[in-house]
């Protein structure tokens, strides 16, 4: 199976048609999306729209839509920027736990047969306990997981159910659930549906309900026991993770290295960004912490002690990038959310040039197993 | 062109119906007419038979430039915050034009198919704490903190704005002919909607309501033909068949909404040819 790529969706405000951004530029403005007067919060067509173009003719098959008290919602996001493309998907984030189920589904079902089906679900079981309580959510992070099962589960018996749904849980109760729009798609009666975090919840939780299980990149070597684990239950793996391609390794340094804090004035919004409770945040920040930041040749961990665990960066020339999307595929991982900066350069960089020597790679691979 | 039977409420709760899935062609041609015919806005129904109606107004919306969507929602479905942050984003994609058209319920066995387990009148107490949160957020200062009954929040902010050229609120339409209702709209909302009666019946209330600044919109049918004659003779070629007609009133009388109840009693005893269309058409109260 060819790997799959997918792209972060910039923060609204992020490209703007006929500017480019320094990648020094790019890094400010998605650290300083969560001020208050930061364009982010407000949807921008134009930008999302051009940026979207790119990805589809990079090859790119979805992007993310995060979720955050800082961003425009990921449904009315996707619903919109769908119409105004053809092929590419929307991975819409969501927080279980602030919508019941049935109207979830409405809401998704409805999306989806707008966009032609083009839109999966990232659920995620919570952020930090003071971002929950904003929403009026005040379950602890570990009741956060058990409520996520129950609400995917009534979720996914709307996707499947021939009649009435019934559901008697701990935290959802339907009784003669019935929805008539239903999820239309090309080529699946369910949206896939991606699980975020590392803990044994998290893993737990995508093999119960989900199709993919999302983390931060590491190490090949260090994630191939639990990738394998994860692919035995049946499950996809997608690496989050940021790239940086130069036509030569020193220049893809230089550029990262620009990004440290020390380097700009980037520090004040540190607390923002890596306070959270969630395990994956505790984990990758340890891993951080490590040597001289470098996971392997290319994986280079110097930003996220700074800015948190999703600026784990891969970064050299495209043969650096693409050897290294192969060692992540040796080891079973399928899919990829990259993200760069600026979003749009490096999106079109990787189209142009890393992504042909993958697709070779993969064909004569492919050609090597026939033989 | 359908016929009155095609068009029965009846059919469209069938699961077979279309009426299940979006219809952008549809939708897209008569919002083009409504625009040309000076209508302001469209409501669009919430059930459990039609597509979510944020996703609509998000959509239809980016494919039109002046006409408005009151979105018909009910609470108790959604966090208000959550629900705050999905009609600001609508408001920035298509520039403000949307109104909230906020129904407290429906009959006991949707609301329960949405996991809602509320009685009639508890479900108005939480439906006027919900819109209080919302209002905490659209004031957009400070960060909302609230513990009620029915929702708790604490350090509530979002950075997404209600977005539109004149307003930093939607207008709020509440459906319903009950005390409740009244209240709420009172209390919460901007307009009180309900279903047509004679201007004599209407006049005190109406005044009541102006008072206070709560508009007062009705819903209603219209036929209009170049004689009064041919309009009647349409109006009662729309009679449904008896069968129809019986489910129609199982539908309604199963809501425990007092607009249908009312509804229902005021057209009994009217003979037939009389009888207002607007009973046998989805109120606002059900959507």
């Amino acid at each position: 199976m060819a790997l799959r790529f997918h792209w972060m969706l910039p923060k609204a405000g992020e490209v703007v048609v006929g500017q480019r951004q320094t990648p020094l530029a790019a890094a400010r403005y998605r650290l300083e999306s969560t001020r208050a007067d930061s364009p982010a919060p407000r949807p921008e067509m134009e930008g999302w729209t051009h940026f979207a173009e790119a990805a589809e003719q990079a090859g790119i098959e979805s992007v993310l839509v995060s979720f955050s008290k800082y961003e425009p919602d990921p449904f009315m996001v996707s619903c919109a920027l769908g119409q105004a493309t053809k092929k590419l998907k929307f991975i819409a984030a969501y927080r279980s736990g602030l919508m019941l189920p049935t109207t979830f589904v409405q809401q998704f079902n409805t999306t989806a047969a707008f966009i032609n089906g083009r839109i999966a679900l990232n659920l995620v079981a919570g952020s930090s306990t003071a971002e929950q309580r904003g929403y009026g959510d005040y379950l602890p992070h570990d009741d956060r997981y058990a409520r996520a099962e129950e609400f995917l589960a009534v979720c996914n018996k709307f996707w499947l159910a021939e009649g009435d749904v019934d559901f008697d849980g701990k935290y959802y109760r339907v009784e003669k659930g019935e929805l008539h729009t239903p999820f239309l798609s090309p080529d699946r009666r369910t949206p896939e549906i991606y699980i975020s975090g590392h803990s044994e919840n998290a893993e737990r939780l995508a093999s119960a309900q989900g199709t993919c299980l999302l983390r931060v990149a590491d190490s090949p070597e260090k994630l191939a026991s639990a990738v394998a684990r994860v692919r035995q239950l049946g499950l996809e793996v997608c690496l989050r993770i940021c790239v940086l391609c130069r036509p030569s390794r020193e220049e893809a340094i230089q550029v990262a290295t620009s990004l440290l804090p020390e380097r700009v004035d980037l520090q004040h919004e540190r607390s923002a960004t890596v306070k959270n409770d969630s395990q994956m945040y505790r984990e990758a920040s340890a891993v951080a912490e490590q040597k001289d930041h470098w996971l392997t040749r290319s994986l280079w961990a110097g930003l996220t002690p700074h800015y948190g665990p999703v600026w784990m960066t891969l970064l050299g020339t495209p043969q650096d990038l693409a050897e290294a999307f192969l060692e992540f595929k040796a080891i079973g991982i399928t899919q990829f959310i990259l993200s760069g900066w600026p979003e749009l350069d490096e999106v079109v960089t990787f189209g142009e040039k890393v992504l042909p020597l993958v697709r070779t790679a993969e064909r004569s691979c492919a050609q090597v197993v026939a033989q | 062109m359908k016929t009155a039977q095609e068009t029965s409420r009846v059919l469209t709760t069938k699961s077979l119906s279309p009426a299940a899935l979006p219809d952008m062609d549809g939708w897209v041609q008569f919002a083009n007419s409504a625009e040309a015919a000076g209508i302001e806005s469209v409501l669009l129904s919430f059930s459990r038979y039609e597509p979510d109606t944020f996703a609509i107004a998000c959509a239809v919306g980016r494919a039109t430039t002046k006409l408005k969507f009151i979105a018909a929602y009910r609470t108790g479905f959604m966090q208000p915050a959550m629900f705050v942050q999905q009609i600001n984003t609508l408001s920035g994609l298509i520039n403000g034009r949307v109104a909230l058209n906020i129904v407290a319920g429906s009959s006991i066995v949707e609301q329960r198919g949405y996991g809602d387990f509320l009685e009639h009148d508890e479900r108005y107490a939480r439906a006027d704490e919900f819109l209080g949160i919302c209002h905490s957020f659209w004031r957009n200062g400070a960060e909302v903190t609230f513990s009620g009954k029915y929702w708790q929040i604490e350090g509530g902010r979002l950075l997404t704005p209600f977005t539109a050229p004149n307003r930093t609120a939607p207008e709020i339409y509440v459906a319903g002919h009950s005390e409740q209702a009244q209240q709420l709209a009172l209390s919460q909302g901007s307009c009180w909607m309900r279903l047509i009666d004679t201007p004599e019946k209407l006049e005190p209330t109406v005044a009541y309501f102006k008072e206070r600044g709560v508009e007062v919109g009705l819903r209603l049918c219209v036929i209009c033909r170049p004689t009064r004659e041919e309009a009647i003779v349409a109006a009662r070629a729309l009679l449904p068949d008896e069968e129809i007609e019986k489910q129609e009133r199982r539908i309604l009388s199963s809501s425990d909404s007092q607009t249908l109840k009312d509804a229902l009693s005021a057209a009994a005893p009217i003979p037939p040819h009389l009888r207002c269309s607007a009973v046998l058409r989805p109120a606002p109260d059900a959507s």
